[in-house]
């Protein structure tokens, strides 16, 4: 279980993370969403060990990530290491004797099982320099599984539009759920939808929901705008609006108006909260054209 | 120990690939040779016609010698270390190793064993070459002894700054002229005292001793700067 405690970040004097709290069970498949900036990334670096200055407290399986330096926990970074001048072997073989996992017979095998498994025999003695980004995330996937963590963090994994790539990696990440802990960051929801148990959305810093996919989804749902077009009345119209208790943001132009409606109750009072104001306008002699939920992406919530 | 060892060797791996020793030591070894060839020449035909030995020429020569050596850890030592923290940073080594839990000191120590290694490997090559004006310089061997004390106490300390400079400044460029600009003013102060040096032995104590502890102190800044302890 990874558990987050009033954590706060700030990296010179900025804030990158502000009394962050949640606690992840195991095996499950969390994923963070966020806009650039977000702090998306930074909870994956503190999960991983590479930030170490922060507030609050950390605790993976109860144990403060502070004090234990050999938790197993992988990262795939978003940005790749770049070094021209080694090889892909070399590399794998850096950070197996760094892991201090396996001896060196176990490791040979194990690269060579995972580079014909991933289709990557041919690329042994590449050099870094010389692959594409899809192809390196595959090669730094195995330098993860090298240690065989028991969480493994996904930064930006389904980066760009590289079809072949996101199917490979998504069916490759399909293998591992239920018997890993799997969390994301991620811009958007692509591929990840699928797999996730739980949603996290940041916003500069704040966590503003961490809840079951389904639960945010519901957020998402109420937080929907509705769109009306009048014919006539339109004034009558934003007054009959204004006056309800559960329609706020309200905005409108020419003969249309948006408005979104707030209740703590459950997905059917806020569909007869819909259906009434729709009938209060009616009643009120407004001649409604059109009234309909605002199709709102799932991403346009957290995205600006 | 272990990812001390896998570190270095590491990014000695990378400078083997890239020839960058091969090179200098080469470029180094031709230039001294050439020079003392030069010098030596002179010497003998100063001699030969005179019948006696010039010792504007030795002296000359000698004074070439213990220069071309403190000029060449000054030149070298920003090569190997001013851009080594930093460059590790920006190609994302930095974090995979805080992933794989290693240790900020680990880091550190095998970056700056490596350029030590490697200056100490260039200078070393180029003391057989350098004794020959040693000798003509007709210096007793408890100052040669000297001269390479304060010449290694230099290069360990110009090194310590170098990577410290590398591990706060972001830009690679940057932090390079930096290096070279302390490591100028730290070798002007050295030649200025390198006199007092060889004549007293306690000044060439204070200097062993000032060097280890300023490389100390560096080192343990180096292992808190915020490019490794993020």
């Amino acid at each position: 279980m990874i558990e987050f405690k009033k954590v706060k970040l700030n990296i010179n004097n900025i804030d990158i993370l502000s009394d962050i709290s949640f606690s992840i069970a195991d095996k499950k498949t969390v994923c963070f969403l966020g806009n650039k900036s977000s702090g998306k990334t930074a909870i994956l670096k503190l999960i991983s060990g590479i930030y170490k200055s922060f507030e609050g407290e950390i605790l993976i399986d109860g144990i403060d990530i502070k004090k234990e330096h050999k938790l197993k926990v992988g990262i795939l970074n978003d940005r790749i290491e770049i070094d021209n001048d080694i090889s892909v072997y070399d590399y794998l073989s850096f950070y197996g004797n760094i892991y201090h996992t396996k001896d060196k017979n176990e490791l040979d095998t194990f690269i060579d099982d995972k580079l014909s498994e991933f289709s990557l025999m041919s690329y042994k003695h590449t050099f870094l320099g010389q692959i594409d980004k899809e192809t390196y995330k595959f090669i730094d996937l195995i330098r993860v599984l090298i240690d065989d963590p028991d969480i493994i963090l996904f930064d930006n994994i389904f980066f760009g539009d590289n079809v072949e790539y996101h199917e490979r990696m998504y069916n490759y990440i399909k293998t591992m759920l239920k018997k890993k802990t799997i969390i994301f960051a991620s811009r958007n929801t692509n591929f990840i939808e699928d797999i996730c148990d739980y949603y996290g959305i940041l916003d500069r810093g704040h966590l503003v929901i961490f809840d079951k996919k389904n639960e945010v989804h519901r957020y998402a749902d109420i937080a929907n705008k509705i769109e009306v077009e009048i014919i006539s009345n339109v004034d009558s119209a934003v007054n009959i609006l204004k006056n309800n208790k559960s329609v706020v943001d309200i905005s409108y132009s020419d003969n249309n108006i948006t408005f979104s409606i707030v209740s703590s109750e459950d997905d059917k009072h806020i569909k007869s909260i819909e259906s009434s104001i729709l009938k209060e306008l009616i009643d009120n002699g407004v001649k409604v054209y059109s009234y309909r939920k605002q199709q709102v992406r799932f991403e346009q919530l957290f995205s600006g | 120990m272990n990812n001390i060892m896998e570190i270095f060797n590491r990014i000695t791996l990378k400078n083997v690939r890239r020839r960058t020793l091969l090179i200098y030591l080469f470029m180094l070894n031709v230039i001294l040779s050439i020079a003392i060839l030069v010098f030596s020449n002179a010497i003998i035909s100063s001699s030969k016609a005179t019948g006696t030995i010039d010792y504007n020429t030795v002296r000359l020569f000698y004074t070439f010698a213990i220069l071309v050596l403190f000029i060449l850890s000054y030149v070298l030592t920003p090569l190997f270390l001013s851009r080594s923290i930093n460059s590790m940073y920006r190609d994302n080594i930095i974090d995979n190793l805080h992933s794989a839990r290693v240790k900020n000191s680990d880091i550190v120590l095998a970056v700056y064993l490596r350029g030590l290694t490697y200056l100490v490997i260039i200078i070393t090559s180029a003391l057989p070459i350098l004794s020959m004006s040693f000798l003509y310089g007709g210096v007793g061997a408890f100052s040669i002894a000297k001269i390479l004390i304060a010449i290694l106490c230099y290069t360990i300390l110009f090194s310590a700054i170098s990577m410290y400079i590398s591990s706060t400044i972001y830009d690679l460029n940057i932090s390079m002229v930096v290096s070279y600009v302390v490591g100028f003013i730290l070798l002007v102060v050295t030649l200025v005292f390198l006199n007092y040096m060889i004549s007293e032995f306690y000044y060439i104590f204070f200097y062993v001793f000032f060097a280890l502890f300023c490389t100390i102190i560096l080192l343990l800044n180096t292992t808190n700067a915020s490019m490794i302890n993020m």
